[in-house]
């Protein structure tokens, strides 16, 4: 048996134990998932905050179709498929968000907004309006209309996880904008 | 990065603490489950739509007989292949797509044939196609239930291919609509059957391709 051959046997026994309750068992999967997801995709990009990006989107994938997983099927198909869904996922959405952005930024230029005396409120809301959307809501709903995180999740018909991601990701966007402007 | 890499360890124990137990049934056993509730519900429209007078006779003509297991051929094949396709890694296999594909060419061909070897005459004819637009709303109202159902079940599952998988369930879906108006309609000539009962379920499936991109996003 080979060392990859090990591997599957191991990781298809740890998501059978998660499968049936076992959270240590389900701890220890996602783990060792996180290096190997790294490793996949660190080999296409060369970002690292990318790269950490694709993992935790790989992450929440997994742990919202973990169930679909059937003990007697070799476990990398399985995987790798949701790995290379969610890569490929990533590559769309940057490259949308690539020429959004650049459409915005060419809009922003001519716009009265970036003249001296702008306010840093329009500054801040500028920076929001450039955020994904699906950021730009758990932003607003967080931030603005004040909800819990589950009651955002609820809204937006995701899981609290995947919201706090993106939440999370939208006020590292935020300060990256502000420190660029930032004399 | 690190930082990054402290929240990717924040999500995987955040995961763990809240992971709940469960596990689908195989693709097989769910296919056969909703292909047996979909059968339920097609014959009981049938039979609350009133069928045809001479269903018992028709059993005797085996051109009506290949046609139905073409059918159900079709709608056994396509609905095993769109839930094999809502498991990751299935996509792989294309006897996913290949064997209803296969089914929807027997049908195409058995339909061919009859159609070279038919010799109904052209005012029957003009007229079954003309008024037959009914048979094609029996099968939407037959299939209704079964596609909330097949697309309720397949949401569960996480298909790669959305497009196939909505299309697959759809194929089904009206296959066995079709099947069902078989025992409804009188309108016996290959030009009705393929413009009324055959048509419309091929039309149903890239309506289904559509949905499936829609509803099947995970």
């Amino acid at each position: 048996m080979t060392a990859n051959h090990q591997q599957e046997a191991r990781l298809s026994e740890l998501i059978r134990k998660s499968q049936d309750g076992d959270n240590d068992a389900y701890l220890a999967l996602l783990k060792e998932l996180s290096v190997v997801i790294r490793s996949y995709v660190g080999r296409r990009i060369g970002d690292t905050s990318a790269v950490e990006e694709v993992v935790q989107e790989v992450l929440i994938a997994i742990h919202s179709v973990r169930h679909t997983y059937h003990p007697e099927k070799p476990f990398f198909p399985w995987f790798y498929a949701i790995v290379r869904h969610r890569y490929i996922d990533y590559l769309r959405k940057w490259g949308r968000i690539y020429r959004t952005e650049i459409s915005d930024s060419a809009f922003i230029d001519q716009s009265p907004a970036q003249e001296p005396g702008n306010s840093s409120r329009q500054r801040a809301e500028e920076a929001i309006a450039g955020l994904p959307m699906r950021q730009r809501q758990a932003l607003e709903l967080l931030k603005l209309e004040g909800l819990s995180v589950r009651e955002a999740a609820e809204q937006l018909n995701t899981s609290e996880g995947a919201l706090k991601v993106m939440a999370h990701r939208a006020y590292k966007t935020l300060r990256k904008a502000y420190r660029k402007e930032e004399p | 990065m690190k930082a990054d890499k402290v929240r990717t360890q924040q999500l995987i124990e955040e995961f763990a603490s809240s992971a709940r137990p469960g596990r689908l049934l195989p693709p097989f056993i769910r296919s056969i489950a909703w292909l047996g509730s979909a059968l339920f519900f097609v014959v009981a429209g049938v039979v609350m739509m009133g069928l045809r007078a001479d269903f018992l006779e028709s059993f005797h003509d085996p051109h009506f007989l290949i046609e139905c297991i073409i059918t159900l051929g079709t709608a056994v094949l396509s609905a095993a292949g769109a839930f094999a396709l809502s498991v990751p890694g299935n996509e792989r296999n294309r006897w996913t797509r290949i064997l209803p594909g296969v089914a929807v060419s027997a049908w195409i061909a058995f339909l061919g044939f009859q159609l070279l070897h038919s010799h109904a005459d052209s005012d029957s004819v003009v007229h079954s196609i003309r008024h037959g637009y009914s048979c094609f709303i029996d099968i939407v109202i037959l299939g209704m239930v079964p596609g909330i159902f097949v697309f309720a079940m397949l949401r569960r599952g996480a298909s790669i291919q959305t497009g196939w998988s909505g299309a697959l369930a759809m194929l089904s879906v009206a296959a066995l609509g079709a099947l069902g108006v078989n025992f409804i309609c009188t309108a016996a000539n290959v030009p009705h059957v393929l413009l009324w009962h055959f048509l419309p379920v091929i039309l149903v499936a890239f309506i289904g391709r559509a949905l499936g991109k829609w509803l099947l996003k995970w």
